[in-house]
């Protein structure tokens, strides 16, 4: 039985579980904290900075990213004042002037009432750099086909030496956990096609339905991994 | 080497090595710190060497000592001849037959090399009674003038490693504990968390793997006194990591030093073997139950890596980045285990105040500071080099009275605390103590010591913008505060410099500055914005001038300023014309000359060839 704790949200009572972090209990609570760069399936990496929050503990009140702050009990979150929205708001500014043509960063914007801020110069980058294709591919699918390359302004998610990755089995699990969506997964002629990481794989059919399901690189991984046999691992969810 | 088995073992090796060291009639320190060995100092004392053997002065008791830094760095290659402490400053191989001839043998003094006092014309003869030793406290440092860092031996006939004997057999681990927190010692490396709360944690952690590790990954531009330390004095850092295991529980140590440290690195390792050999440092140290190893890792030389979480996810072989520490190292660190990390400066600390006790130690200092810190002491000042002095302190005494003022007569106009990250201070602030509360305070911070004056020639914007890019180009880029508002933040501070920049752009800044300070990751991101926010609060005047007037006072940002010639100044000799890259200059020999604004690069040349200080920047 997982032990359970209790602590306030903006006054609001919410219980969760030892382990899980302020956000996940936030979200368990359908409590709203922005975060760009959490996902449940991975580890925390606290990068993006949207889900600050304040921590009141015994005496101390200090700022924290609620996805990885441990729930703890007998906390009070507070989830809006003065200074989180001040740095809600910039970190927003700063990512949309990285990024000024993201549809979903302005959604986000439009939600918190975030404006650009014309005096920042703006780049073009596509990329929010929270690192959460990195991660998955990491931590999920467990082939390290890319990673962080540079410091700083120069920071960059790519393939090693950016070129064609021999690792990326194409299954296109960056590309659905990107909260941007910049990542684009392309089906073609029989193939499945990541541009972004230079690489394609033929497409198998489902020897039952006949519809695509997984790539020839995803199959010998998949073979390598569980040791079951071709036949089993290539039909797909539906006809399983 | 024989080891030693226990306590009186150490003892009887001291009284050996203290007899023998008595018998030296004479010895020659010649300092072998780095600064000094880029300056020939190595020749020195090789010439030493060589002039002491062709002499045969041996016999008669002479010996030479390649030391550790002196710290008086400006003046190197420094010699010191012991026991008189004659001090010689800016020896050249060439001077070496000289001073044995004259000193060692016959105790003459050689007049020219000693230190000549700017302020006075006085010659000084002696180490001690030179301004820049004078006001310091030298508790850490001390060693350093008279020992031979890779002789384990030479640091043990000076007392070394008896406080580790003395915590061994005479202390608990608990009771070590307390004595460094009763000792109040904070850490040396910047954030100044007390050093015995972050033991007595760590101690409380159930584990049978802990770790310490020796932060030597110096960074700051400018600052060199951890390097000097693990140079000149090795073993006191390793007696300190010793005592802080036994006194945690570790069984594991790791020096994480910068390879670009080669002579850190070199006398590390070696201080460690002959620790090792001598049973005091491996399985039962001392004859004790007690086992404790230390490894070296060499850092790649990112300014994040001295970051502690950074640092750790490095020795374990990750990209250097840093996390949360909402769980503490000291709960879950290097590996998943307890760790507890500490700066090389604050590790040394660690036998001293085994050796003469907490209750001494913590009457030196202020309330909130204990114990003294070595600062860089470097810039527009006369006397540059590693300087230890009691914390509260003032910023004056460092500056005027230890550093020998401004050169050139110029005025004071601001100092640098704290690293690249540290905040500007004013000359309103010169008396200001310096302890880790008053710098916080003034929007500087302790850091990890650096001390970078600076005069009227400096623009302040020029200064922030100077260091922004520095700490722009070492972000790691993971969090974005950090990564993209050092971006803009440098962006902007370009275009005030440009004379493009208005007001807005400096409440921009301000915003900029707290948001960051507020909502980056680590601490490389939550000071980044001291050296404009403290430019911004005491100096406002400048910015000012730069976004409204557009006109740098100093004359730095060149964009905003015009050179003339000054007509009654100038002699026409036209020497600034012959110079002008652009042939901006123009006029009869014998005449006023002028300068076409139009043609003019800037590059200040003409400035600086003219003897009749005529060309002007306005």
């Amino acid at each position: 039985m997982m032990e359970r704790v209790s602590f306030t949200i903006d006054g609001k009572k919410v219980t969760g579980y030892k382990g899980q972090t302020v956000l996940q209990v936030a979200r368990d609570n359908n409590i709203y904290i922005p975060a760009l760069c959490f996902d449940d399936e991975v580890k925390p990496y606290a990068a993006c900075r949207m889900c600050l929050v304040q921590v009141k503990k015994g005496k101390r009140v200090k700022l924290v990213t609620a996805c990885d702050y441990p729930a703890t009990e007998g906390i009070e979150v507070t989830t809006n004042s003065e200074i989180i929205e001040k740095c809600r708001k910039v970190v927003l500014q700063l990512l949309m002037a990285r990024c000024p043509n993201l549809p979903k960063l302005k959604e986000i914007a439009e939600k918190l009432g975030v404006e650009e801020q014309p005096r920042f110069v703006k780049a073009n980058d596509d990329c929010i750099l929270c690192g959460l294709c990195v991660r998955v591919c990491e931590d999920v699918v467990g082939v390290y086909a890319i990673g962080f390359e540079g410091r700083g302004f120069t920071r960059r998610v790519c393939t090693p030496f950016d070129e064609e990755s021999p690792s990326c089995i194409v299954c296109g699990a960056c590309s659905y956990v990107c909260p941007v969506d910049v990542i684009p997964i392309e089906q073609k002629d029989g193939y499945r096609i990541m541009e972004r990481w230079h690489k394609k794989s033929k497409l198998i059919p489902c020897p039952k339905c006949g519809n695509y399901y997984l790539t020839e690189d995803q199959l010998k991984f998949l073979k390598e991994k569980t040791g079951l046999p071709e036949e089993e691992l290539t039909i797909c969810p539906d006809c399983r | 080497m024989k080891r030693l088995n226990s306590k009186e073992e150490l003892f009887k090796l001291y009284e050996e090595l203290k007899k023998e060291r008595e018998k030296e009639k004479r010895y020659i320190a010649v300092c072998n710190g780095t600064g000094c060995l880029a300056n020939r100092g190595l020749e020195v004392f090789l010439a030493f060497k060589e002039e002491v053997e062709k002499r045969n002065l041996a016999d008669v008791g002479v010996t030479v000592r390649g030391t550790g830094c002196h710290g008086f760095c400006g003046r190197g290659p420094l010699v010191v001849i012991y026991p008189e402490k004659i001090f010689y400053q800016k020896v050249k191989p060439e001077d070496v037959p000289e001073i044995v001839e004259k000193t060692v043998v016959n105790g003459e003094v050689v007049e020219r090399l000693l230190y000549e006092d700017p302020a006075t014309g006085e010659k000084i003869l002696h180490e001690e009674d030179i301004p820049f030793y004078k006001k310091q406290m030298r508790l850490l440092l001390a060693a350093n003038g008279i020992i031979d860092p890779k002789s384990i031996y030479d640091y043990i006939s000076i007392g070394g490693y008896q406080a580790l004997a003395k915590a061994l057999t005479e202390m608990t681990p608990r009771g070590i504990i307390d004595e460094v927190i009763k000792s109040g010692l904070r850490g040396r490396g910047g954030a100044g968390f007390p050093t015995g709360w972050k033991w007595d944690d760590a101690a409380k952690h159930d584990s049978p793997i802990k770790y310490v590790i020796c932060n030597a990954d110096e960074g700051d531009p400018g600052a060199y006194m951890d390097r000097s330390l693990l140079e000149g004095n090795p073993h006191s850092v390793i007696e300190g990591m010793i005592i802080g295991a036994y006194a945690v529980g570790a069984t594991e140590g790791y020096i994480y030093v910068r390879k670009e440290y080669p002579l850190a690195v070199e006398n590390a390792t070696i201080a460690i073997q002959q620790a090792k050999e001598l049973g005091l440092l491996g399985e039962n140290i001392l004859g004790t139950d007690f086992s404790f190893d230390i490894k070296i890792v060499r850092g790649g030389g990112a300014f994040v890596c001295g970051e502690s979480s950074a640092l750790m996810a490095s020795i374990e072989g990750r990209v250097g980045e840093p996390r949360s520490k909402y769980i503490h190292a000291t709960e879950s660190g290097l590996w998943g285990r307890p760790t507890v990390l500490n700066n090389v400066e604050t590790w040394a600390n660690v036998p001293i105040i085994i050796t003469r006790g907490a209750d001494w130690y913590a009457t030196i200092g202020t309330e909130g500071s204990k114990g003294t810190k070595i600062f860089s002491l470097v810039g527009a000042v006369n006397n540059t080099g590693l300087v230890e002095v009691p914390m509260g302190i003032t910023l004056r005494e460092v500056i005027f009275d230890i550093g020998g003022g401004i050169p050139g007569g110029k005025k004071f106009k601001a100092v640098q605390t704290g690293g690249p990250s540290g905040g500007c201070l004013p000359a309103e602030l010169l008396d200001l103590p310096v302890d880790f509360d008053s710098l916080d305070e003034a929007g500087s911070m302790m850091g990890s010591g650096g001390m970078i004056v600076m005069d009227e020639g400096a623009c302040m914007v020029d200064v922030a913008r100077y260091f922004v890019k520095f700490l722009t180009e070492e972000s790691c880029g993971k969090c974005t505060p950090c990564r993209e508002g050092l971006r803009q933040m440098l962006e902007t501070l370009n275009k005030i410099t440009r004379g493009e920049g208005t007001e807005e752009d400096i409440a921009l800044l301000e915003e900029l500055g707290e948001v960051i300070a507020n909502a980056s990751l680590c601490g490389l991101g939550k000071s980044a914005p001291n050296p404009v926010l403290s430019t911004i609060r005491y100096f406002r005047d400048e910015y000012l001038e730069h976004v409204r007037d557009k006109k740098c006072r100093a004359g730095v940002c060149k964009a905003l300023v015009t050179y003339v010639i000054d007509e009654e100044a100038c002699t026409g000799c036209h020497v600034c014309a012959l110079r002008c890259p652009v042939g901006a200059i123009s006029g009869e020999r014998k005449q006023p000359h002028r300068i076409d604004p139009e043609k003019c690069i800037k590059c200040g040349i003409c400035k600086e060839v003219c003897k009749f200080n005529a060309v002007k920047v306005i």
